[in-house]
């Protein structure tokens, strides 16, 4: 392997009453790499990174899987494995309303570093230049509540920046602002990657955000990945029915006034996961065998493939 | 954003004085509430109406009630609660000698009470599945009803007269003597106290732990009693203060009857004497300041929650 990289395997997580939510997930980022993965609300991506940080969310747990870090392993469900951290969606409730910006980042790079608090200070000083901020020593006076949404991700952005990590994962970090900010917090996690040789992982629903961001795009579904591969690849000619209707569903600048489509139906909840193919309710065109177990994708292999079995059957780029 | 601080104070002194002034009107008007009529009761059962007549002038009651409430609150502004009908001393100097007790009392059973809900709550919190949350759960229960006389009273029994360890009725001299005199009495208000106390707690401090910001703090490394003390305690801690605050009446009228009960020379004991005796003057001057205890009471609450919620020193 050329780069050092994340990798996460056969990551299986239940809820209380043993309905797995995740089960054999894996996937793989390498330093100055870029994985997106997208899927609608309830495909277990958000759950998928929460699980890597050892922080499930609350009513769940994680059953099995290991994390490897370079080439430290860590059990799965072990919390915040050192080198990786986490940005999440909403920087107005995952900021403490009662913390000074300065002093939670200088408490967090001197807890990271062992460094002095003057050191840390004005460590903490750079990281929010890092991420664009003007008039730094103003902000680290700053509470929470007294920034605006984009200044807000800003900083959850330095806070996870703070300790030093090698892989950031990123859960919709762009979802809660509008689209200038949204560009504006894209191209500062792409130039950190660039910059620090940060792996990123992106999630998203968004299929467009994902594509501007993400060197590999995983499409999950109802707890699995369906379909992988180069970004470019995956949007150009999606093989599973349902990238190819998130594909479709995006609005086309050229040809306006043509109708939103939407893929019809909802996803399954986790109690109703069959050992088939998840998507067969809501695909345009089931054919023969659907029903027979699939193992889904693993996400540590980036070449485009599909976990449809009906992939040459049916044509790129149109789902009914 | 340290100058807002002191104004926050000065705008909350502010609105402290029209509850100020209604709490002067009340003061004042408890004497037309009083059944009976003054002059007739000083001047005692066998006088003639000239007598009453002429008490009642010495005392200014035949003035319009506007011309007297004026000079109440004009003899208050000069430090005047008028004196005892019964040994003729100053009110003033009767609330001097017995505030300190009562003071005692209240911070005491503060402490008591923050000894007892806190491990409580951390524990309905943090390990809520557990035995000891079962038992702690069951406890609360109880206790939540039970009334602080009979609290105060078993105590007095049981460790104070059957097993003789602390001392049940008035203040043994010297430091050590007041500390074990203090003791159940301060249990006593604790008792009462922490059951609500525990609950509010546990409840802000599950939802702190349940979180987005506390599993950020978690993301970044932040654990142990770094953790608790950084992010759960600062969190969890204002709506309690507040309840705290909601409380004072309560803890006030704890202590009247904590002092009845162990013979505690304070604020409390005096009140229920001088009504007891028709002091009229003690009772007013005491009515007074259990008032002003209330409102003071729950401006430290509020500027302790101001202290520990940056977000409520803008509002």
């Amino acid at each position: 392997m050329a780069a050092s990289s994340l990798e996460v395997e056969g990551l299986e997580v239940v809820t209380r009453a043993g309905v797995p939510i995740l089960d054999d997930l894996s996937f793989r980022v390498a330093e100055g790499q870029a994985l997106g993965i997208v899927g609608e609300s309830g495909s277990g991506k958000s759950v998928a990174l929460r699980a890597t940080m050892g922080l499930p969310p609350a009513g769940t747990s994680v059953r099995a899987g290991t994390v490897m870090v370079g080439d430290r392993r860590v059990p799965a469900g072990s919390v915040t494995p050192a080198g990786v951290a986490m940005v999440f969606q909403d920087s107005f409730t995952s900021l403490d309303p009662t913390m000074r910006l300065g002093s939670y980042l200088a408490e967090t790079v001197a807890r990271h570093r062992g460094a002095t608090i003057a050191a840390a200070r004005s460590r903490a000083r750079e990281l929010l230049r890092d991420v664009g901020m003007t008039e730094p020593e103003l902000r680290m006076r700053a509470f929470p509540h007294q920034l605006s949404g984009g200044l807000r991700q800003r900083a959850a952005i330095a806070l996870a920046l703070a300790t030093d990590p090698r892989y950031l994962l990123c859960d919709e970090p762009t979802t809660a602002l509008d689209v200038t900010l949204q560009a504006r917090i894209l191209a500062l996690l792409k130039a950190r990657q660039g910059a620090a040789g940060l792996g990123l992982v992106f999630v998203s629903h968004d299929i467009a955000v994902v594509s501007q961001i993400a060197d590999v795009v995983a499409v999950m579904y109802a707890g699995r990945i369906v379909e992988i591969g180069p970004t470019a690849t995956v949007i150009g000619s999606p093989r599973h029915p349902y990238a190819q209707a998130l594909v479709a569903a995006l609005p086309d600048l050229d040809r306006p006034g043509t109708r939103f489509l939407s893929i019809a139906g909802t996803p399954p909840d986790p109690s109703e996961f069959t050992a088939g193919c998840r998507f067969q309710a809501r695909c345009g065109h089931p054919g023969t065998g659907c029903d027979q177990p699939l193992a889904g994708l693993d996400g540590r292999d980036h070449r485009h493939r599909s976990d449809c079995l009906h992939e040459d059957t049916h044509p790129a780029g149109r789902a009914s | 954003m340290e100058g807002s601080g002191w104004r926050l104070l000065g705008r909350r002194l502010l609105q402290v004085l029209p509850v100020l002034g209604l709490l002067l009107v009340v003061v004042f008007a408890l004497q037309a509430l009083i059944p009976g009529d003054p002059a007739r009761a000083i001047a005692g059962p066998r006088a003639t109406e000239a007598q009453v007549a002429h008490v009642r002038a010495d005392l200014g009651l035949d003035e319009t009630v506007t011309t007297r409430f004026a000079s109440y609150v004009g003899r208050l502004a000069g430090g005047d609660l008028g004196e005892s009908n019964r040994s003729d001393v100053p009110v003033t100097q009767i609330i001097g000698q017995r505030v300190g007790v009562t003071l005692s009392l209240l911070l005491g059973g503060l402490v008591a009470s923050v000894l007892l809900a806190g491990p409580a709550a951390l524990v309905l919190a943090l390990r809520p599945r557990s035995r000891a949350a079962w038992v702690i759960e069951r406890v609360l229960s109880v206790a939540i009803n039970l009334p602080s006389f009979w609290v105060g009273l078993m105590l007095a029994t049981v460790v104070g007269l059957r097993a003789g360890l602390l001392p049940v009725g008035g203040l043994e001299p010297g430091l050590g003597g007041h500390l074990r005199s203090y003791l159940l009495p301060c249990l006593t208000i604790g008792i009462s106290l922490s059951p609500f106390l525990a609950r509010s707690a546990a409840t802000s401090l599950r939802e702190v732990v349940a979180s987005d910001y506390v599993v950020t703090a978690r993301s970044v490394g932040a654990s142990g009693t770094f953790l608790f003390r950084r992010h759960l305690l600062r969190n969890a801690l204002p709506p309690t203060v507040t309840l705290l605050g909601f409380q004072a009446g309560a803890l006030l009228f704890g202590t009247v009857i904590v002092e009845q009960t162990f013979a505690l020379p304070g604020l409390g004991a005096e009140m229920i004497t001088a009504a007891a005796q028709r002091d009229f003057p003690v009772v007013q001057g005491l009515t007074l300041v259990f008032g002003l205890g209330i409102i003071v009471f729950n401006l430290l609450a509020d500027v302790a929650v101001s202290v520990l919620d940056p977000r409520t020193r803008t509002a």
